[in-house]
């Protein structure tokens, strides 16, 4: 089990039975659990750098798990979602999916089903937010730089040679070659290639 | 006469028709009425003038026997004088002393008889031989240097020539007095009888000259005040007697010479001188006449040895008196009878014409009235019939012919049920009944009619009732609704249908709901299940138990949560999975599901299940429910009750090919108000309910083709029955 220490099962379900019942369940099994009993309380505390998943009910008073979805997406929170219903239909698991829903699991789940589920999100979350930290770090590399080493890294990374960089930008080929040693310093690389991989990490494809 | 209808007033009479109609009858009544009027006129006609004629015959016969009176008292008288002794001596022995004393008897026979104008005895050689005559007051006696011989004169020698016995009697003239006509008048008549010796030799005549001026004045009093002429007529037909008396004695002056009967009436007189009485018409005039014959009634006794008349001279000698009433009189009298009778006709023809041209308009105007009444019958868009006491038509309209393929009018006399057929009329007998009594009533009927089979009619019946209260009939209106009714049974079945669909929506709402909710706790304890098998290490017996019953618990709320995706899957499709299944084990199940709760209320329940199976298709967690719901309303409705015993009977049986679950509670049974929206969604009598286990057990039974019923038990509370068809037997 490689997720992290700080990912959190988030339960939001307006049933207390099933919140309380959810929580000792992953309890037994070592995961940590919050719980919320409405749409509303729980956006109020997720933030975009929540680690795990959420378990949403569809069926709630005030929002619906899909609107609280919708609202996630939009507000770039990245978990993935497992959406709970008491009463599936086709239609609602077609427009749960493509909301960006990871699983769609109809009340009453089998509980090592719903397991499984959690620690593909799991994973999932963890691989997503490792991606993320080296994004941000990347980011934070190329914020560093200057507008020329900008422009190089630019005309590098479109993997054009520095004699074709200088005709390009105006200056001389010697001048590319320094702009160019500065980058790969400051963004902390000692190839072109993991230089490209800091680029698209940072400006994906 | 009342009012005249205002419909009925728009009707036209063709006048023409009537008058023609009103000539023609009048004209008959005229005709039968005036042959019997005027036979009946005629015989007055006829009745009058025979009146008239025997009136006139009646004069005519007095005036004859005056004459023949006065003919025979004069020959009597002659014969009286012929007889006398003076005379008998004298012609013995004649000397002027026995002359002159017969002279006397003559003159004192005068004096008595102031008829008589002269008598005289003239001797054999025509000299007279006494002569005594009536010379105004005075009689005087010829002496005898004053006699004449009358030796030519016709009546002596008339007279000279007849047999003793015998009579002359001369013709009525008038006084001829030395060849002229004496002045005034002297109508005589001259008789004369021979006079004869006794040793037989003649001795001349005795002759009385008779003024006939009395017997003419008599015979003009018969007339007198009357509208009729007295004529006495001698046999050349010249008037003695007449109105006109410039008529009278023409014969006697030559320049009268015409003035005879004979002249101005020769019809007439050829038939007075061919007949001797009789009537007849002639000219303007109806003339009736009599001969008389004065000497055949001559019956006085005679001495005469040698008969007693003169026949020949008796049957010649005659008059003939007649009357003669002017046409104008004649018909005076006829129509004085027949006067009143030509205008009794003439009002009575008015009458008749104005009677008969009522009559024809009436007649008119109530066939006019009739065809109109039919046209407008026969076009009303209903079946008009009218149909008297006897339940037979006497009347149908046109409309008829599209149903029964009958023309206008040809049911009358048919019976009722040709048209309506057995039970139609079945059906409509007790309204006919209805209405017979007088009771307009209205009915709809579905009827099998000949010509377009099955139809939906609207009836109406209205009773013809008489002044006198007595129904003679009723008109049927009968109007074709069968595409009315057709899109009224539409509208019943869509709305049926939407009330379906509506219920289906509500329980399928429901069970969404239910499923929502049940499945929360379902899913708690599921989850709970897996938390504790977790902590449940299968490391001793007790242990692995614990996990099996865990797992046992964690199934259990499975099912639970099956059976309700199935409801609720089965009220969002309507699908269910037929399989063969047994009521009695569903029943089972069912009380299983409900003993709890039964128990908690300390309710009994107890069952009387068919013996073997009851093989049905059905679905068997959608049949449960169904049970499941009956089982525990009954155990709640007795889980209120106070007081008594509190018991749910469950019963199955199969009828042929039904299987049926009966549930019977002992409990208080249900308002009607409640009973009779039972099977409504969200009608409950519990305080605490959605009032959809009824609702969803009907839906599931109506699902299966079955049915479910609700009927109070003996005891008071309620019996459930859900009958299921399709068993196996």
């Amino acid at each position: 089990m490689n997720a992290s220490a700080d990912s959190t099962i988030h339960i939001v379900d307006d049933d207390d039975s099933v919140r309380r019942a959810l929580v000792s369940l992953f309890e037994e099994v070592g995961l940590r659990a919050v719980t919320f009993a409405s749409a509303e309380s729980f956006l109020e505390t997720v933030r975009e750098d929540s680690r795990g998943c959420v378990l949403l009910d569809v069926r709630m008073p005030g929002m619906s798990g899909l609107q609280v979805q919708q609202v996630l997406r939009e507000r770039g929170v990245m978990m993935p979602t497992i959406i709970l219903t008491a009463h599936a239909d086709v239609p609602m698991a077609v427009s749960a999916m493509s909301a960006g829903a990871a699983a769609f699991v109809e009340k009453p789940f089998h509980p090592q089903s719903l397991l499984d589920c959690i620690h593909d999100c799991l994973e999932t979350d963890a691989q997503r937010a490792s991606v993320e930290t080296q994004r941000r770090r990347a980011a934070r590399l190329l914020q560093g730089l200057s507008g020329r080493e900008l422009e190089v890294l630019h005309e590098l990374v479109a993997g054009k040679p520095s004699k074709t960089i200088a005709t390009v930008l105006g200056i001389s080929e010697k001048t590319v070659d320094v702009h160019r040693s500065n980058l790969m310093r400051k963004t902390e690389v000692r190839s072109v290639a993991e230089l490209m991989r800091v680029w698209y990490l940072v400006y994906p494809m | 006469m009342p009012a005249t209808p205002p419909l009925i007033g728009t009707v036209r009479v063709n006048m023409r028709q009537v008058l023609v109609r009103a000539v023609a009858v009048g004209l008959l009544a005229c005709v039968l009425v005036g042959v019997p009027f005027l036979v009946y006129i005629r015989g007055e006609v006829a009745r009058a003038h025979e009146r008239t004629v025997a009136r006139e015959r009646h004069s005519v016969g007095i005036a004859a026997s005056i004459i023949n009176k006065t003919v025979q008292s004069i020959v009597s008288d002659l014969r009286y004088l012929s007889g006398q002794n003076e005379l008998r001596e004298l012609l013995a022995d004649d000397t002027p002393s026995l002359r002159a004393w017969l002279a006397q008897e003559y003159a004192a026979f005068l004096t008595q008889k102031p008829r008589y104008d002269q008598v005289r005895w003239i001797g054999a050689d025509g000299w007279e031989k006494v002569r005594v005559r009536r010379e105004g007051d005075r009689i005087v006696t010829f002496g005898a240097d004053h006699l004449q011989n009358v030796q030519e004169r016709y009546y002596f020698n008339e007279t000279m020539r007849l047999a003793a016995g015998q009579i002359y009697v001369s013709a009525l003239e008038l006084n001829v007095d030395q060849g002229r006509v004496e002045e005034p008048h002297k109508p005589t008549l001259r008789v004369a009888l021979p006079l004869f010796h006794p040793d037989g030799r003649r001795a001349g005549i005795l002759l009385v000259n008779y003024l006939a001026t009395p017997l003419l004045d008599e015979l003009r009093t018969l007339i007198r005040g009357k509208d009729s002429n007295l004529w006495l007529l001698n046999s050349d037909g010249y008037w003695l007697l007449s109105t006109e008396r410039e008529d009278e004695w023409a014969f006697m002056f030559p320049e009268k010479q015409d003035r005879s009967l004979a002249v101005r009436d020769p019809d007439g007189w050829q038939r007075l001188s061919r007949e001797h009485s009789g009537h007849f018409k002639t000219g303007n005039s109806l003339l009736t006449f009599r001969r008389v014959y004065p000497l055949l009634h001559d019956d006085s006794p005679t001495p005469a040895a040698s008969g007693r008349s003169t026949p020949a001279l008796a049957d010649d000698y005659y008059w003939t008196v007649a009357t003669q009433l002017p046409q104008t009189l004649l018909e005076a009298e006829i129509s004085g009878i027949a006067r009143n009778l030509p205008l009794i006709y003439a009002a009575f023809a008015l009458v008749a014409f104005a009677v008969a041209t009522r009559l024809a308009y009436h007649t008119f105007r109530t066939r006019a009235v009739g065809t109109f009444v039919q046209h407008v019958l026969d076009n009303v868009p209903a079946l008009v019939a009218y149909v008297d006491e006897t339940e037979h038509y006497r009347y149908n309209n046109r409309q008829y012919e599209p149903m029964t393929g009958l023309p206008a009018n040809a049911l009358a006399g048919q019976h009722v049920s040709v048209v309506l057929g057995e039970a139609g009329y079945q059906t409509a007998l007790p309204n006919i009944r209805a209405v017979l009594a007088g009771k307009p009533v209205s009915f709809e009927a579905r009827i099998s009619f000949v010509r377009c089979g099955q139809r939906d009619v609207a009836v109406a019946y209205v009773p013809d009732t008489a002044t006198d209260g007595k129904v003679r009939g009723y008109i049927a209106v009968m109007n074709d609704i069968t595409p009315l009714k057709a899109a009224e049974r539409r509208e019943h079945e869509r709305q049926c249908e939407a009330a379906h669909v509506t219920r289906l929506a509500s329980v399928s709402e429901l069970a969404s709901q239910i499923a929502h909710e049940v499945n929360q706790p379902v899913t708690a304890i599921i989850t709970y299940c897996a938390a504790a098998q977790h902590n449940v290490h299968a490391d001793s017996p007790a242990n692995t138990r614990l996990r099996g019953l865990i797992t046992a618990i964690s199934d259990e709320a499975q099912r639970v949560s099956t059976i309700i995706r199935q409801l609720r899957d089965f009220v969002r499709k309507g699908e269910i999975a037929f399989v063969p299944v047994d009521l009695n084990e569903i029943v089972g199940n069912s009380l299983q599901l409900v003993a709890g709760e039964a128990a908690a209320h300390e309710v009994e329940i107890v069952t009387d299940l068919a013996t073997g199976p009851l093989g049905v298709k059905a679905d068997p967690v959608l049949l449960s429910l169904a049970v499941f719901n009956l089982v525990r309303n009954a155990v709640e409705a007795l889980a209120g009750t106070a007081v008594g015993p509190r018991r749910v009977t469950v019963a199955t049986r199969r009828i042929r090919d039904t299987v049926e679950a009966r549930v019977t509670d002992t409990g208080p049974g249900l308002p009607p108000e409640v009973a009779a929206r039972l099977f409504e969604s969200f009608v409950t009598t519990k305080s605490q309910g959605l009032g959809m286990g009824l609702s969803i057990t009907r839906t599931i039974c109506e699902a299966h083709g079955g049915r479910v019923q609700h009927s109070p038990a003996p005891g008071g509370g309620c019996t459930f029955t859900l009958a299921i068809p399709g068993g196996d037997s």
